[in-house]
């Protein structure tokens, strides 16, 4: 996949992303009627040999379909009423993904675009003041539906995962569960870690779900501190390439591609690390490169193509 | 969309190298920051707290043990409890590792008289869940529990929990009906129905415990405890949730009423043992409840629940002596003469004959000879009411004749029947309305029959006798709305939701299902023929109904069953001038419905007098 990515022009597929967004609309309208469900949410549609996950394709689709708008426009995208415009168009394709329900895709998609609006340009203190409203105006709804009673479309189970993915005590037998046992692996790798394959916490299947999103307390487990820093030094160096790429490309298509990649890659690793060592909320969001997952190893493989792809065609070389 | 977007080929100017070093920056710090971040927790965890972390996860283990939400009960219509559960010892094996279960699991198995296969097939299905105890054996006798508490040193892991357990007072009384719990299979893990249950919970598997799932399950709590590495609790008690008591359900069901419609159903089947089970519903007329819905043979839900043996189990079932199926429900019968009355309806409804007029019948009907009555010699002249006394083919091929099969099979639908009656119990199933469409359907090319409807077809349906199939239910509420002026309401056989101090929350209001608007006079004229089959000499049901001290209204029904005996059936409500009830009767292979359906009606309008009337009945008996 890494390599089908480097041999497509990504300027091609800038052109065409009006029509990748709209397949993968489509896509995620089609979850809706003929999706498989799994966990408690539909967000696959089974094509017999693979499992398509769509709102997994969307990100790579956000970050096409975002270069182009950005590369549209004459000017940086900087006052208020630009900025809430060049989101407009996630709408319907975010409230697809949050019906599944999906939370952390949908984040993870926010994140992406909003990481793209610094790498064109816009101000890091309009960004700041642009997160900060939207957390206020998510508060305030939620507190509308929560306390005053305003009818909202909203499921009370959403609300559930939510209030439990912030705050896993108020789940002791599920999510916080989870989070402790996800520490006490982590905890218990020590120094040198336990060795490959001889964690007791996971050998017992203490963790619920080892394979997909508690994938990093197996890592702590087993190899330690001093070693996880160094998986970790590994991903400092994989964003670190996505960034030589972004600024050094030749074109701002490539910038942004490459800014996208970046801030989905620095986000889900983030968010979901964190999770598991009990200083990030349970999203659902996997970990890039090591979670298990067909279509999400299928788009990080192709997002570095993406990047490397960027980075052969620069000219300009900046550090 | 017109974005503007360039040229393909031309890329568009990127921001200025300044600008692009700032980005670089400030990126660079983002990325340092978050990973510095979680390096400190990193080290936070396995270098400063390593030593309390790793003491834990190797001497001790912080387990989860569930409790279970007790699940809600089920009342009768007066509060008598149909369906409870009372607390039993549950034997539970918390997975140390594969060298103690080895020494362990055989231990156990054989205090549990069970077989080791067994039991390490319930501990392997746990695989993945670990932390939580795997319940091994449900309901144990004393001696077991004894035994186990004084091995307990041999059997690390190894204990045991009160927990409740589902008990059914009456046994088999209404068992098809209410269902019965059985711990969740793998299908239904599988399937987004149950998600949301964990392996081992103990889900409704049949009746209303699997209809009301949703109401009576509860929500179930649990506690987060460590335990040493013998699996033995070290007291410390980490977070959990209080379960949440399930919700319970009041019946329309009268259990009094319910018992008396049991025992007539047991000795019918007794006195003729070529039966193959037998039916009854009792509905109200005014609301569709359900006062008494039985299916016999049942099974004993109290025997399947303390766990039956794979083996007797098949024996019960293949001998026939416990059946699962709700015949009320399922079972799909021919409703032979019973269905007159719904020809009855149609022909006075559209206008193909009047109360007056009178129908000669020689014994057959005379354009297709070969049809004939079930009484040799004829009836002689026979006008509506009087056929329906007699239970007259003759007359009813005319109506046929003059009806066609499309235009009876309008009004079948309109009285509900080849529908699913709407009651709340899942699982109905359809039935079949004859007409030209569905015969050149299901007989379509290819078929031994013709696809085209016979001329004699059209006779024989309008008497009940072609290819109708109708469940006991349909029939019940096919009478039901005859008897409620055309209107039929949904059988309903929930009427309240109980909190667990018994307040009610939620009330199931009667909905009516349908209705055949016709003239009113339409009804007064079935009614009328009704009550002659139980009040007129010569009606079908005079010997057995001629002493009740009610008017009941009835029709009976000796339906041909092409595979072995004939059905009996009794149809009927009362009493005539102020209908309160509605009942259907069919015995499977029972014989005629005069001579069997006929007799278990009259002990279920007795028994129902009694209830309603206690003090009348009593004078009655006195005399």
């Amino acid at each position: 996949m890494m390599g089908v990515a480097t041999f497509i022009d990504y300027r091609d597929l800038v052109w065409l992303s009006p029509w990748i967004l709209g397949v993968n609309t489509l896509l995620l309208v089609a979850v809706l009627f003929v999706g498989r469900t799994a966990g408690g949410s539909t967000r696959w549609i089974s094509l017999g040999f693979f499992d398509l996950q769509p709102s997994e394709l969307f990100k790579l689709t956000a970050i096409l379909f975002a270069t182009r708008v950005l590369c549209s426009l004459d000017r940086p995208v900087d006052s208020i009423f630009s900025i809430v415009a060049f989101y407009s168009w996630l709408a319907v394709p975010a409230f697809l993904i949050l019906k599944q329900p999906d939370l952390g895709t949908t984040l993870v998609i926010i994140a992406i675009v909003t990481g793209m609006l610094y790498f064109a340009g816009t101000p890091a203190k309009s960004i700041f003041s642009l997160v900060l409203v939207g957390i206020i105006i998510v508060g305030l709804l939620l507190w509308l539906y929560l306390y005053v009673g305003v009818p909202l479309p909203i499921e009370e189970h959403w609300i559930d995962r939510l209030v439990t993915g912030f705050n896993p005590e108020k789940d002791p037998l599920g999510k916080g569960y989870q989070v402790l046992q996800s520490k006490i692996a982590i905890g218990s790798g020590s120094v040198w870690g336990k060795g490959l394959g001889k964690g007791t916490q996971n050998r017992l299947d203490f963790i619920p779900h080892q394979e997909t999103d508690f994938i990093f307390s197996v890592v702590g487990e087993e190899l330690g501190f001093v070693r996880t820093t160094i998986v970790l030094g590994v991903y400092v160096l994989i964003l670190i390439r996505c960034l030589i790429a972004a600024v050094t490309s030749a074109d701002k298509e490539g910038t942004l591609i490459a800014g996208g990649v970046l801030s989905m890659l620095l986000f889900q690793s983030m968010v979901n690390i964190g999770m598991t060592m009990g200083i990030m909320p349970v999203t659902g969001i996997p970990l890039p490169f090591l979670s298990y997952g067909g279509t999400a190893s299928v788009v990080n493989a192709f997002a570095i193509g993406l990047v490397l792809n960027v980075g052969w065609k620069r000219h300009k070389i900046l550090f | 969309m017109n974005l503007g977007y360039r040229n393909r080929e031309n890329s568009s100017g990127n921001l200025p190298a300044r600008e692009l070093k700032r980005i670089r920056d400030f990126v660079l710090i983002v990325i340092i920051t978050c990973f510095a971040i979680i390096i400190a927790q990193l080290f936070n965890l396995q270098i400063i707290q390593g030593e309390k972390y790793r003491a834990l996860s190797e001497n001790n283990y912080m387990r989860i043990t569930p409790i279970p939400a007790p699940r809600g009960e089920v009342f009768d219509r007066n509060g008598e409890v149909l369906v409870t559960s009372r607390p039993a010892f549950t034997v539970f094996y918390w997975y140390l590792d594969e060298s103690e279960a080895a020494t362990t699991l055989p231990r156990l198995a054989e205090i549990l008289g069970m077989d080791l296969a067994e039991v390490e097939e319930k501990v392997k299905r746990y695989e993945g869940r670990y932390f939580e105890p795997v319940p091994i054996a449900r309901d144990i006798p004393p001696e077991t529990y004894t035994k186990i508490v004084e091995d307990a040193p041999n059997l690390p892991g190894v204990f045991i929990d009160p927990q409740p357990i589902r008990y059914y007072p009456h046994d088999d009384l209404l068992s098809t009906t209410l269902g019965y719990v059985g711990e969740i299979t793998q299908a239904q893990l599988d399937d987004p129905r149950w998600e949301g249950y964990k392996m081992g919970s103990i889900v409704g598997q049949q009746g209303l415990e699997l209809h009301y799932e949703d109401i009576l399950k509860g929500k179930n709590g649990g506690y987060q405890v460590e335990v040493d590495y013998r699996g033995r609790p070290t007291g410390n008690v980490g977070p959990g949730i209080e379960p949440q008591p399930g919700k319970s359900l009041q019946l329309e069901i009268d259990l009094e009423l319910q018992k008396a419609v049991e025992d007539a159903l047991k000795s019918t089947l007794e006195k003729n043992p070529d039966a193959q089970g037998a039916s009854v519903v009792v509905l109200d007329v005014k609301t569709g409840g359900v006062l008494a819905i039985a299916s016999v043979p049942g099974f004993d839900p109290n025997r399947l629940i303390s766990g039956i043996s794979a083996k007797d189990l098949n024996q019960k079932i293949t001998s026939g002596e416990w059946r699962f199926a709700n015949l009320a429900t399922t079972g799909l019968y021919p409703p032979g003469s019973a269905f007159k009355i719904v020809t009855a309806v149609a022909a006075l409804a559209e206008g193909k004959t009047d109360p007056d007029e009178e129908i000669f019948d020689p014994g057959y009907h005379p354009s297709a000879p070969t049809l004939v009555c079930h009484r040799r010699g004829g009836h002689g002249y026979v006008n509506l009411e009087r056929a329906l006394e007699v239970s007259c083919n003759t007359y009813f091929y005319e109506m046929g004749r003059r009806l066609g099969v499309d235009t009876l099979a309008e009004y079948c639908r309109a009285l509900g029947l080849g529908m699913k009656t709407g009651i709340d119990l899942g699982g109905e199933n359809y039935g079949t309305v004859p007409s030209t469409e569905w015969k050149a359907k299901a007989y379509g090319e290819g078929r031994v029959a013709q696809p085209e409807f016979l001329f004699s077809e059209h006779m024989m349906v309008a008497m009940g006798q072609a290819f109708h199939l109708y469940t006991p239910i349909q029939m019940a509420s096919v009478t039901q709305a005859i008897a409620n002026g055309g209107v039929r309401m949904r059988p309903r056989l929930v009427s309240k939701v109980l909190d667990s101090e018994h307040n009610v929350v939620e009330e199931f209001l009667p909905e009516v299902a349908g209705e055949l608007n016709v003239d009113p006079g339409v009804f007064d004229i079935v009614k009328a023929g009704m009550l002659r089959v139980t009040n007129e000499p010569g009606g079908t049901a005079y010997w057995i109904f001629h002493d009740c001290p009610i008017k009941v209204c009835g029709k009976t029904g000796t339906a041909q069953n092409p595979l072995g005996d004939d059905h009996a059936w009794f149809v009927g409500f009362g009493p005539y001038e102020n209908p309160e009830i509605a009942l259907a009767v069919v015995v499977d292979q029972g014989g005629s419905g005069s001579g069997v359906a006929a007799p278990i009606a009259r002990q279920i309008f007795d028994a129902y007098l009694a209830i309603s009337q206690p003090q009348e009945a009593e004078h009655i008996t006195m005399d």
